[in-house]
């Protein structure tokens, strides 16, 4: 039986790898019904996730089984959830603000607070604590590589941050100057563009990588299903 | 190790690890809201491993982990894509290691396991960095000398 059921399911990879794959000759029939079906699946899976596994034992059962003062606090989610349901009627679209507004404001203070706490202010410092001497001294013959690389994220830190600077000249003295950036800035950022350049190619070069690895793999279940299929014949 | 702990799915990266952190860090509670780090260890993690496919997921989680659990060492388990991203976490300090791409897979398998699983992918991914490069040099080529024409048009 299990042998069976194992089959079963390395013929189904076995044909969706082959389908998604025929989007090489063209867009075709198989290749959109396997797109459709993943799509479908992943829905499906989520909505089941999303209520096993959070709404039934975060919300629904503590709120069911609880004493009355942990119904009053998980009754406020409930109330922004039935919120946000009741504005999906043209007539009370405005009181899903309330909810939204409860939201964005979460997601803001809780993005906010991770990036600058958990990567400006620890990047800054990284850059600072790289030109501490007494880290050179510890780090003995290596210690000009170490003040080269430090330069070199100074100047890619200061670059990138110029390539962002939005600002105009003080003064313009003519039309074109309107439109342009204080000269230091404009030096600078085109420093910034290089990095940025090196930087999304490293990207890119990581895309492709982790597609290829999982092409390889897709390639290598075909390979090993058609060999099994012919050793078994 | 002495045990692992598997809190189940948790939604929202950035979210969930703020209130992951928080359930360690802060020394104030509401009264009567239910428990929700019931199933934490009361001493905290020695470790934290982040498995992420996209840097935006990892970085949500070390933004929030570092900050509140500093001194969690937090491990990284990335696709090659992310970590371009995620070095300068690593460089900083704030991610104690990572292991990314085929290169990372092979040095741990020979370490620990000494199978061959990656040996098989190897030279596929080496076939295939090459034709990638082959692609874009013949690419960077006609496209130059498209231009070219267009240009003398």
């Amino acid at each position: 039986m299990n042998f069976q059921y194992e089959i079963f399911w390395i013929v189904v990879s076995f044909l969706l790898t082959v389908m998604v794959l025929s989007y090489l000759l063209g867009d075709n029939i198989f290749f959109r019904f396997s797109a459709h079906l993943f799509i479908g699946l992943t829905s499906g899976y989520v909505v089941l996730l999303i209520i096993k596994e959070i709404l039934l034992p975060y919300l629904l059962t503590p709120f069911l089984g609880g004493t009355w003062i942990e119904r009053l606090w998980l009754g406020i989610p409930i109330l922004l959830i039935l919120l946000l349901i009741v504005s999906q009627i043209k007539k009370f679209t405005w009181i899903g603000s309330l909810p939204l507004a409860y939201l964005a404001g979460l997601a803001a203070a809780v993005a906010v607070g991770g990036a600058v706490f958990g990567t400006l202010v620890p990047q800054s410092r990284a850059i600072v604590d790289s030109f501490d001497p007494t880290n050179l001294d510890l780090r003995g013959s290596r210690s000009w590589l170490t003040i080269i690389d430090a330069v070199v994220m100074l100047v890619g830190t200061i670059g990138t941050l110029s390539f962002f600077y939005f600002g105009r000249k003080k003064k313009p003295e003519t039309d074109a100057d309107r439109k342009k950036r204080p000269m230091i800035f404009e030096g600078l950022s085109k420093v910034g563009q290089v990095f940025i350049g090196i930087t999304l190619g490293a990207v890119f070069a990581g895309v492709f990588s982790s597609a290829l690895l999982a092409l390889i793999d897709r390639i290598l279940v075909i390979g090993q299903f058609i060999t099994n299929l012919m050793g078994n014949v | 190790m002495d045990s692992v702990l598997d809190l189940g799915y948790i939604p929202i990266g950035s979210y969930a690890a703020f209130d992951l952190g928080m359930g360690f860090s802060a020394n104030w509670e509401l009264v009567g809201l239910p428990d929700r780090s019931k199933d934490l260890p009361s001493d905290g993690f020695e470790g934290i491993l982040i498995f992420a496919d996209t840097y935006e997921g990892a970085r949500a989680w070390i933004e929030q982990l570092t900050t509140l659990m500093p001194q969690t060492p937090v491990n990284l388990l990335v696709t090659e894509q992310a970590l371009p991203m995620l070095m300068p976490y690593f460089d900083s300090e704030q991610v104690t290691g990572i292991v990314s791409g085929l290169n990372d897979a092979a040095i741990l398998e020979a370490e620990f396991s000494g199978g061959n699983q990656t040996a098989a992918r190897w030279w596929a991914y080496q076939a295939g960095v090459i034709l990638l490069i082959m692609v874009m040099v013949i690419g960077a080529i006609y496209a130059g000398n498209q231009h070219e024409e267009e240009g003398e048009e």
